[in-house]
């Protein structure tokens, strides 16, 4: 349906680039996270894309169309808002037909397709309300019902999960990942919560300090980051980095914490062995299915996730192991990881 | 009750008390005494005032300059509340946008505001003046000069309402710019987005918005429009003919050029009741059909 290319993006505020030369590429139908810590520049660059905000310089495209300098309305895309906004005068039916009603669509035609939305969205019962009268998950449904009834091929959303909670987050997260791909629209999720963006890409494009990081599948992350910062921000916990020193052309876990080589591994990849490194359990955290326990080898750290209650006391003696294949290599000055 | 409450109660009305008093004689207690003093007839020399029913009101019905102020005061209401109020909401709109110069435009359209009724009539008077003045010069260039603007029965109040929308339009900007900032702009960026240009956004998102604010302003307005009377003392003094006689001017001329105090007490409470109305208005009827929250 759409493809949305972003080619030298920047976006910049005096001296300060929100934005800082970015490129990507999504794929038709693809959903599409933009992850990455506070401030990082998702907001920005999702704003770009929908043309609220004018590109200090480079390009957008969408279905190999420029539309750098086209109006944010004449882009042919949705656009959740992390606010909603939802107009607070109007009711729920107006608020989703609003783009309809602007447009001049036919009053039969729209009526049509907010039975179709709002059906969509289980909002039917509500459309009478004012927004001011519904839940914080209702608003998030009409919200998301004012930006699907357009039927634009590309559907943006910043953070539409952060007004929730818990138990509704997993809700939508799922609701909307379904509805994407029922649609078969093209969406860009930003999002600074790993867990959702892993759960619910395609791809997932990591920014930080307005740079692309990584962008991957959820495997490649997960199995391959391109750095430390990767590395630290996928995964609960995330992957264990420590200064490393080789051994047996393998990696070994340096008793002081500075090297020029940083080892990664994830926690759920260590095991406790008959045979491995020498490490002092620390501490324990217990999750129900698993436990976090916290090792020590020398002046480092390293998590190790293990399934069940391994019943180990603070203090106790373990040795560490891990397959080579879960073991990467970062250089420790540029945090980038070493090709094997 | 016990000891404290008995305090509690004489610290709460001694309190009261200076408020109170301020309000009664200067408020409660003239309004009382008008009403009373429009039953009476006016004390001339050696004759004191006596009890005459509704003769006042009666007079006042039969009187055409009573009417004819009415219906100038009705003319200048309909025509300066909705011209100052667009006014005012195109002025917030264009120095609520990001433009260059937006605070010096700010100043120069809230100018009119700070200065003194008298000061602006004496400015437009200016303006107005036969064959020197402004108006009539640049009339003079086409060849129409030769206007008494103040002095026709035609011109001279729509002249007066010029001015009234002139000097209030500034003040109620104002108000609008704090309503406009109210508005999220998450808000009209999602108009945009949806597709409404400017006119839309304004028609569909910002004036509902605003509602509570053009409410407010529209009751200063017509409350302005029944007590603002300075600019036609200073200028035309209810002429030509009365057409520029507005009530609370008629109510100054029978109460200190002719001294009738009781017509003009009758007249005052006509006045007060038309101000009270519109209060009643708004707080029992508009204010909830406005608020959204
Ligand atoms: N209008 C603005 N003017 C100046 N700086 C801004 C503006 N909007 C955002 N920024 C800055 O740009 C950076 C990225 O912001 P944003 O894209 O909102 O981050 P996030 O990844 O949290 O969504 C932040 O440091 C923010 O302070
Ligand atoms: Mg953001």
């Amino acid at each position: 349906m759409a493809r949305i290319r972003v080619q030298n993006l920047v976006k910049a505020w005096g001296d300060f680039r929100a934005v800082d030369d970015i490129d990507f590429e999504t794929n038709d139908g693809e959903f599409v996270a933009l992850l990455g810590p506070s401030g990082c520049g998702k907001s920005t660059t999702l704003r770009l894309i929908a043309g609220l905000d004018q590109a200090t310089s480079g390009q957008i495209f969408i279905d190999d169309r420029d539309v750098t300098q086209v109006a944010a309305a004449k882009r042919n895309l949705a656009l959740v808002f992390q606010s909603y906004a939802l107009f607070p005068h109007l009711s729920v039916a107006d608020n989703i037909t609003f783009g309809l009603s602007v447009r001049g669509v036919p009053r039969a035609e729209r009526e049509r397709r907010l039975e179709k939305t709002a059906s969509l969205l289980g909002v039917t019962a509500l459309l009478g309300r004012k927004p001011s009268q519904l839940s914080g998950g209702q608003q998030q449904r009409v919200a998301l019902g004012r930006a699907l009834i357009s039927e634009a091929p590309v559907c943006l959303l910043d953070e539409p999960l952060s007004n929730l909670d818990a138990k509704l987050r997993a809700e939508m997260r799922n609701e909307i990942r379904t509805l994407q791909q029922r649609l078969g629209i093209t969406m860009v999720f930003v999002t600074h919560d790993q867990t959702e963006a892993m759960s619910m890409a395609d791809r997932v494009i990591l920014m930080k300090s307005g740079k692309v990081e990584q962008c991957g599948t959820p495997a490649e992350l997960y199995e391959n980051p391109a750095s430390t910062f990767v590395a630290g921000f996928i995964g609960t916990p995330p992957m264990n980095l420590v200064a490393a020193a080789p051994k047996d052309g393998r990696l070994a876990v340096a008793a002081a914490a500075s090297s020029d080589l940083v080892l990664g591994v994830r926690p759920e990849h260590i095991e406790f062995a008959g045979e491995g490194q020498e490490a002092v359990v620390a501490g324990s955290e217990y999750f129900g299915a698993d436990t976090v326990v916290a090792c020590r080898i020398g002046e480092q750290k390293l998590m190790v996730r293990v399934p069940g209650r391994p019943g180990l006391g603070t203090g106790a003696q373990v040795r560490l192991a891990w397959a080579p294949s879960n073991e990467h290599a970062f250089d420790a000055r540029s945090g980038l990881r070493k090709s094997a | 009750m016990s000891m404290t409450g008995h305090r509690t109660m004489l610290y709460s009305a001694l309190l009261l008390l200076p408020a109170t008093v301020l309000l009664w004689v200067f408020t409660y207690q003239p309004i009382f005494t008008t009403i009373l003093n429009s039953f009476y007839s006016t004390p001339r020399g050696r004759r004191p005032s006596v009890f005459v029913g509704l003769e006042n009101y009666e007079t006042m019905i039969a009187d055409p300059i009573f009417w004819k102020a009415m219906t100038n005061n009705l003319i200048y209401a309909l025509t300066t509340i909705p011209f100052s109020i667009a006014l005012a909401l195109a002025m917030a709109l264009l120095v609520s946008a990001n433009l260059r110069g937006k605070g010096l435009m700010r100043m120069a359209f809230f100018t009119p505001t700070v200065l003194p009724m008298v000061a602006v009539a004496n400015i437009w008077l200016f303006f107005y003046a036969p064959d020197y003045g402004l108006i009539d010069k640049f009339l003079g260039l086409f060849g129409m000069g030769g206007n008494n603007i103040l002095g026709s029965v035609e011109t001279a109040l729509p002249a007066v309402i010029a001015i009234t929308v002139w000097k209030e339009a500034g003040f109620f900007m104002i108000f609008y710019l704090a309503g406009l900032q109210q508005i999220s702009p998450t808000l009209i960026e999602a108009s945009r987005l949806e597709g409404a240009g400017f006119w839309q956004t304004l028609w569909r998102v910002q004036i509902p918005l605003l509602m509570p604010t053009t409410l407010f302003i529209s009751i200063n307005a017509v409350i302005g429009a029944f007590r603002l009377v300075d600019h036609v003392v200073a200028m035309t003094k209810g002429g030509p003919d009365n057409a520029t006689t507005l009530l609370l001017f008629y109510i100054y001329q029978n109460g200190f050029a002719f001294w009738d105090t009781a017509y003009a007490a009758a007249l005052t409470v006509v006045l007060l009741a038309i101000l009270a109305a519109i209060a009643l208005f708004q707080f029992g009827y508009a204010d909830k059909r406005v608020h959204y929250r």
